[in-house]
């Protein structure tokens, strides 16, 4: 999914005009395709826009509105069911909640108004354009939990042999699931490879292959010793075309 | 045999009657279906038995029941809508079936030829039709709505209570109606019965009375803790504010081993007072809880977050089962929650609350670090705690007025609580 479109949710006039530069010099220079939209308030037009799954946004956004609905609120919303899209918060104090709201509502970054924000902004929205955007999600549901986990937050994938579940790793959680590693791999995309009879890898996450010792090593510094020789081939086959 | 057929015939065509004048008096537009001529040929069936032996004193009770469930089932409404409507339909189906039985004694069928069974039938489609028309009337149905909008306040232990008192005055009028015709035992045999139904439903709003004022009690307490630990809050402000005041005067004067030390001291006070101090942002009845929960887990590193868009008065919105549920749920989510976040890298908790017309949402949302079964959440025994016993969030699951989600989005846990109001 490419990025289609900057939403913009500021009352304040003259700091809106400001945001409007910004965008104008670094957006429209880059890809003049890219659509941009001015809000001063939450209205049905930005609701629609927020309930449209089928675009990446990126939201720039001011904390303190005017009206009933607050910026957070509006993140909130956006959350509901949109992972992929980048919030940034543009605001004039009160960083208490910062740390908890970017982990909470994965905010891409808060920026005060009134300290250096052209730059800032400038920065963050370059950074976004450079960013490799993978937000593809596996998602699982029954009865009493839905999981959701970003593909790229997946270092592998196990069995487990005692209770015939698979463990899906991430850095650091583990997920037991009620399924087999045929029908796992079936809600992965081609990042994932079979290396082993009881894994599955994310080959975008390994660091090393170690097929004498068979082990692989994780960019986060971990060591899975499931790798077999019989899968070697089509494992580098794979990692050398993508 | 014939008799049978006939007593089935209208008690078939009595229920399609009040099916029908439910849909008229009320707002559901359900469209009649096959569903519903399955539904009332057994409870035709029940009526007819009755008639057919002459319990016509049971009749009233029997019917009353029926229509009640036929209604339920049919159009899915609330009980105190059915109890409401079906109340309505049965008393006025008694005054007119007076009406008609008094009506009945004075035409001169004798003229006509006309054996008891015709002038019955007679009889019952001449009341139907008169009912069907009373129901249609646009000014009753407006005038029942307005009624039922206050009787909708009215808890259901009292809604009972009503419903008992329409019964008896039915019977009052239909014992006036037939007494000449039955015998003693028959009215003694259906009066016993109605004297049981009474002192059973007095029972049980003895039992729901006393475990009112049980609640009540319980949640009282609550409220005394809750404004117990604000001043706790407020009292330890000022402390904090005074003893950081002196520190950074003796700061002042000290010398830089000294300053170090007093530096430290400082942090360390300051270090769980963000959180503390985060309590007040919550509405009063569920500060007290969050506050307790803080001290207990010693959360220092533990950073908290709190959104509050509730600003009705939750103890004026909740029954006193409901507040109780409240403070419950949010106890087990918080321990869990801080528990679990505990044992994370980023240590992150965070309560977002608000309100709709009819529920108030609470979020409890947390970072954690562990191996979860999926399947296994929310089931008995399932803990990750060290000392869990894995009832907590099993407990709350499947109770009445409260709405329980749990989903896990990377690294965080959402458990999302919906409790009805009043």
């Amino acid at each position: 999914m490419s990025l289609t479109s900057f939403i913009v949710v500021e009352d304040d006039k003259k700091t809106q005009e400001t945001i409007k530069d910004v965008l104008r010099r670094v957006i429209i220079s880059r890809d003049n395709t890219i659509n941009i939209k001015y809000f001063t308030k939450y209205t049905s037009e930005l609701k629609r826009i927020i309930d449209d799954n089928s675009t990446r946004k990126v939201y720039i956004m001011d904390i303190e509105l005017e009206t009933k609905t607050s910026g957070i609120e509006i993140a909130k919303m956006i959350r509901e069911k949109d992972w992929e899209s980048e919030i940034i918060f543009i605001t004039s104090h009160d960083k208490m909640f910062e740390t908890v709201y970017r982990s909470v509502y994965q905010v891409f970054n808060f920026i005060e108004k009134f300290y250096n924000m052209e730059q800032r902004l400038e920065k963050d929205i370059e950074l976004i354009f450079q960013k490799n955007f993978d937000n593809k999600m596996l998602s699982i549901s029954n009865r009493n939990v839905d999981l959701q986990i970003f593909y790229r937050a997946i270092t592998h994938i196990t069995r487990d042999k005692e209770e015939r579940k698979v463990l899906v790793h991430t850095d650091t959680n583990v997920f037991k699931l009620n399924m087999n590693l045929n029908d796992i791999v079936k809600l992965l995309d081609e990042r994932f490879i079979q290396v082993h009879r009881s894994c599955i890898a994310n080959h975008q996450r390994v660091h090393e292959w170690n097929w004498t010792k068979n082990y692989f090593l994780l960019d986060n510094g971990g060591k899975v010793e499931y790798l077999s020789k019989k899968y070697k081939k089509e494992v580098e086959k794979i990692c050398q075309t993508s | 045999m014939s008799n049978i057929i006939i007593y089935f015939i209208l008690a078939c065509i009595m229920q399609l009657t009040v099916v029908l004048g439910f849909k008229l008096i009320s707002d559901f537009n359900k469209k009649i279906n096959l569903k519903f001529i399955f539904l009332i040929i057994p409870f035709g069936l029940i009526m007819t038995v009755e008639n057919y032996y002459n319990l016509s004193i049971l009749n009233m009770i029997t019917s009353l029941i029926t229509y009640f469930i036929l209604y339920h089932l049919i159009y899915r409404c609330e009980i105190k809508e059915t109890i409401f409507y079906g109340s309505v339909i049965c008393l006025i189906g008694m005054l007119i079936d007076i009406l008609v039985m008094t009506l009945s004694t004075v035409i001169p069928f004798y003229l006509l030829d006309l054996d008891i069974a015709t002038i019955r039938y007679i009889d019952t489609i001449f009341m139907q039709i008169i009912m069907l028309l009373i129901f249609n009337s646009k000014y009753l149905k407006k005038g029942l709505k307005k009624i039922y909008n206050s009787i909708k306040k009215i808890k259901y232990p009292y809604l009972s209570y009503l419903l008992v008192m329409i019964v008896l005055i039915s019977m009052g009028l239909t014992t006036l109606n037939i007494i000449q015709k039955y015998s003693f035992e028959s009215i003694s045999i259906s009066y016993l019965i109605l004297i049981l139904s009474l002192i059973i439903l007095i029972i049980s709003f003895l039992y729901h009375e006393f475990n009112n004022i049980q609640l009540k009690i319980i949640n009282a307490n609550l409220i005394k803790n809750n404004e117990f630990y604000l001043n706790v809050v407020a009292d330890y402000r000022i402390l904090k504010h005074n003893i950081i005041h002196q520190l950074n005067g003796v700061k002042s004067v000290a010398n830089s081993k000294a300053q170090v030390l007093i530096e430290d001291l400082i942090n360390e006070y300051n270090s769980n007072f963000k959180n503390v101090q985060l309590v007040t942002k919550m509405p009063i009845g569920i500060s007290g809880i969050v506050y307790e929960k803080i001290y207990k887990f010693d959360c220092k590193e533990i950073r908290l977050g709190i959104d509050n868009y509730i600003e009705s008065d939750i103890f004026e919105n909740l029954t006193p089962r409901s507040y109780n549920l409240l403070c419950e749920a949010l106890g087990i989510l918080l321990d869990n929650a801080l528990e679990s976040s505990q044992k994370s890298k980023e240590k992150i908790v965070m309560i977002d609350m608000k309100e709709t017309e009819e529920f108030y949402q609470i979020k409890v949302i947390n970072t954690f670090k562990e191996m979860l079964d999926i399947d296994k959440i929310g089931t008995m025994k399932y803990t990750t705690k060290l000392n869990g016993h894995g009832v907590g969030l099993f407990s709350l699951i499947g109770r009445k007025k409260l709405k329980i989600k749990t989903s896990i989005i990377n690294d965080l846990f959402f458990n999302e609580i919906l409790i009805e109001k009043k």
